[in-house]
């Protein structure tokens, strides 16, 4: 393992980092407001993604599918918390009623993907085969244009965040739901933007997923979940800044891991995980867990 | 008043038993003390992945098994009795497997005889099938079964260690002196890697880079930029589709240059990782680079011939494959779907020769229709087969695949090929590698 091969893997791991960033801020976005683990969002990610291969089948421009999968995302989301998690939320389920909710909705989209698209593999093909050598780190087309949408879809959660109205109104209903109520602020629309927007990101995720492997199926969802809720927790749940950083970690530990042993790439990333919770329980970042009933 | 209500417990228990026993032959002893079995449809379990990642592997074996059924039926069954094959989806892995085999063998009618488990939930179901009393045709190369004393259990996978070996020779064979190994981190893949290094090495070789994937992860570039780094000649492989088609895909990104040739076990083959893989390198470098080193088959002769009409006819393996995106058109020219066809002839000759579609008393009978010795009558179909015994032959069933040579621990070890990959269903022979080269090197380790 010499300074060359580790340069190499820093690379890998921004480009890993990349796709992480836009499902974790999506996916803490959604969890900070609507407090509700969603563990169908590795699913809504491949069914955006499919929706971008559609697109791509039909001949439309890779950035007209993308533009699609990031809708396609918002609207399934937003469809989601309206007819399947909000009439449960009504009838009085509880949270961990409400997690397993999320995991059947998870089985059941995961088996319409199967059952539409068949077992098999598909790739959207990327016209443009070049690498591209930063000393000794290499890019491939779609790996920096992985980079270069996660950064500006990271640069606009920050500027609606901090700059709007709905961004102020978010944090607010993130922060206390009741107080920001009594304040006026309409929530329940404010909910809803937060499944559009975390939903735009989930989609966002999984066409950035998809580019950067070569072959998905409707299972592959499930499998990037864990590292997504991973880099959520380690940055703080419902702190998008935390998961930026917390995606940064685990991108990079994951593929400076596998030059010392490759079968356990992940291991360090949730070692990191682990250490960091035992000294700050409530992530690296946020301070709203302690409100969340998330930890013990 | 208790003395009436005793009496008549007593005659409630006295007409019970009566009408329990042997009312429709089921489990009880026929006239000449051998017990009877299930009767009317039996059902051959068919124990794989149906759902998850592995999901094509279910379609594949149950069209193979109504392949044979569909055959044995039209010949008038099995002691007057028809066959089917049972769906039974373990779902690849063993937390959904253990309950599901559980389920199968304790609450499935007329159930007689298993083709499955997989590698993926082997260790855990294995012993639920044994301890059920009913003849099992494992679908896994696991070394862990090498020597085992499950009564119940016949093998006729080949074994992973043996695939080490065989494919070390093939890349002695073809030329190769640097090897790259990469296998994913599951027991299956891992247990051809120790007889595979230390032959390849033993046969002059070098080991350059030893790479154990995690599996089903989204980026391997750094592991794929170890190997390139390492200049093999060749690189020896055994990994799921999904891993597979990630590495490879994302090796071909870091290089301009052509991918190193690939020699892997059977499974590269496989619907699943021919499609997941040359969709991610191009079917074209899929069919220059990527070579198989599988059991060797003979698909010829009139055995065969019966077999490839049935898969193509057949409405059952149709609507059984359709499922998994798979065609009789392919299960008639692949070697596992052949073996397993054989299993359930054997399983359904042993019965006849047995007497019997009791599972715990037509188990040795497995032995029996499948041991070479002399005076008996070879045998290549179930017809065949069928006709044999019924005239008071013995017979060596040797089928489509076979022979079929159990040793003391109910394995049998075929001979391998390499094959180059033409199209969908149609591969070359490159190289025969017999089951004498296999033993010589083997005596060397």
């Amino acid at each position: 393992m010499d300074l060359d091969s580790i340069t190499t893997a820093l690379g890998f791991g921004f480009v890993a980092a990349a796709v992480l960033a836009l499902g974790a801020v999506g996916f803490t976005l959604q969890f900070g407001v609507t407090n509700l683990l969603n563990l169908a969002y590795g699913e809504v990610m491949i069914a955006s993604a499919f929706i971008a291969y559609v697109a791509d089948r039909a001949g439309l421009d890779l950035w007209v599918a993308f533009v699609l999968a990031t809708v396609s995302g918002a609207v399934i989301s937003l469809a989601l918390n309206r007819f399947v998690f909000t009439p449960f939320i009504r009838r009085g389920t509880n949270l961990f009623g409400m997690i397993i909710v999320t995991i059947a909705l998870s089985l059941v989209l995961q088996n319409v993907l199967q059952i539409i698209f068949g077992p098999s593999f598909f790739s959207i093909d990327i016209e443009t085969k070049a690498t591209f050598r930063v000393g000794e780190m290499v890019f491939t087309a779609a790996g920096l244009a992985i980079l270069g949408v996660a950064s500006a879809a990271m640069l606009l959660v920050h500027l609606l965040l901090k700059m709007t109205k709905i961004g102020k109104a978010m944090r607010a209903t993130s922060t206390d739901p009741v107080l920001a109520r009594a304040s006026g602020i309409p929530t329940a629309r404010i909910i809803d933007l937060a499944w559009l927007l975390s939903g735009a990101l989930c989609g966002g995720a999984g066409i950035a997923l998809v580019l950067n492997i070569p072959t998905f199926n409707s299972t592959t969802g499930t499998e990037f979940l864990v590292p997504i809720v991973a880099a959520a927790v380690l940055g703080g749940v419902g702190q998008p800044y935390g998961a930026m950083l917390g995606a940064i970690v685990i991108g990079i530990s994951a593929e400076l891991a596998a030059l010392v042993e490759p079968a356990h790439r992940e291991t360090l990333a949730f070692i990191i995980l682990v250490v960091v919770l035992l000294l700050r329980p409530q992530g690296i970042l946020s301070e709203v867990a302690t409100r969340k009933e998330v930890v013990a | 008043m208790r003395h009436r209500l005793t009496s008549l417990i007593a005659v409630l228990v006295v007409v019970t038993a009566a009408c329990t026993s042997d009312g429709d032959g089921e489990d009880g002893p026929d006239g000449n003390g051998v017990p009877e079995g299930p009767s009317g449809t039996l059902v051959i379990g068919n124990f794989q992945p149906y759902s998850g990642p592995n999901a094509l592997f279910g379609p594949w074996m149950i069209g193979s098994c109504w392949v044979a059924v569909d055959i044995i039926n039209a010949e008038g069954g099995v002691l007057d009795n028809d066959l089917s094959c049972g769906r039974f989806d373990s779902q690849g892995n063993p937390a959904q497997a253990v309950p599901a085999a559980q389920q199968m063998v304790a609450a499935t009618s007329g159930l007689v005889g298993i083709l499955g488990p997989s590698s993926d939930d082997a260790q855990a179901t294995v012993p639920v099938m044994n301890e059920a009393q009913i003849p099992f045709f494992p679908v896994s190369g696991l070394v862990d079964f090498n020597q085992n004393d499950f009564e119940y259990f016949w093998r006729v996978a080949p074994v992973d260690d043996g695939k080490g070996v065989a494919m070390s020779v093939v890349a002695r064979d073809q030329g190769y002196a640097r090897a790259a190994v990469v296998a994913t981190d599951d027991p299956g893949s891992q247990s051809i890697v120790p007889p595979l290094e230390s032959v390849f090495e033993q046969l002059g070789g070098e080991i350059v880079s030893n790479i154990r994937l995690a599996a089903g992860q989204s980026s391997y570039r750094t592991e794929a930029q170890q190997v390139l780094d390492a200049d093999p000649d060749v690189i020896l492989t055994e990994s799921d589709h999904r891993s597979a088609s990630t590495f490879f895909g994302q090796m071909s990104e870091l290089t301009d240059e052509d991918l190193p040739p690939v020699i892997g076990t059977e499974k590269v083959h496989e619907p699943p990782y021919v499609r997941a893989v040359s969709q991610a390198i191009g079917e074209e470098e899929f069919r220059e680079r990527v070579v198989s080193v599988a059991p060797h088959t003979e698909l010829s002769g009139p055995a065969y011939e019966i077999y490839a009409e049935s898969a193509l006819s057949s409405e059952n393996v149709a609507e059984a494959a359709a499922e998994g995106d798979l065609d009789g058109e392919f299960l008639s020219v692949d070697p596992y779907a052949a073996g397993w066809y054989d299993s359930v002839n054997i399983l359904a000759l042993a019965m006849i020769a047995a007497g019997t579609t009791d599972p715990a008393t037509y188990n040795p009978f497995v032995l029996d229709v499948t041991a070479p010795e002399d005076g008996k009558v070879e045998v290549g179909t179930f017809a065949e087969g069928k006709e044999a015994l019924e005239s008071g032959d013995s017979i060596q069933y040797v089928g489509v695949a076979g022979p079929y040579i159990f040793n003391e621990y109910h394995n049998s070890s075929p001979p391998y090929a390499a094959k180059q990959f033409i199209a969908p269903g149609e591969t070359e022979n490159v190289q025969i590698v017999t089951v004498e080269q296999l033993a010589e090197v083997l005596s060397g380790t």
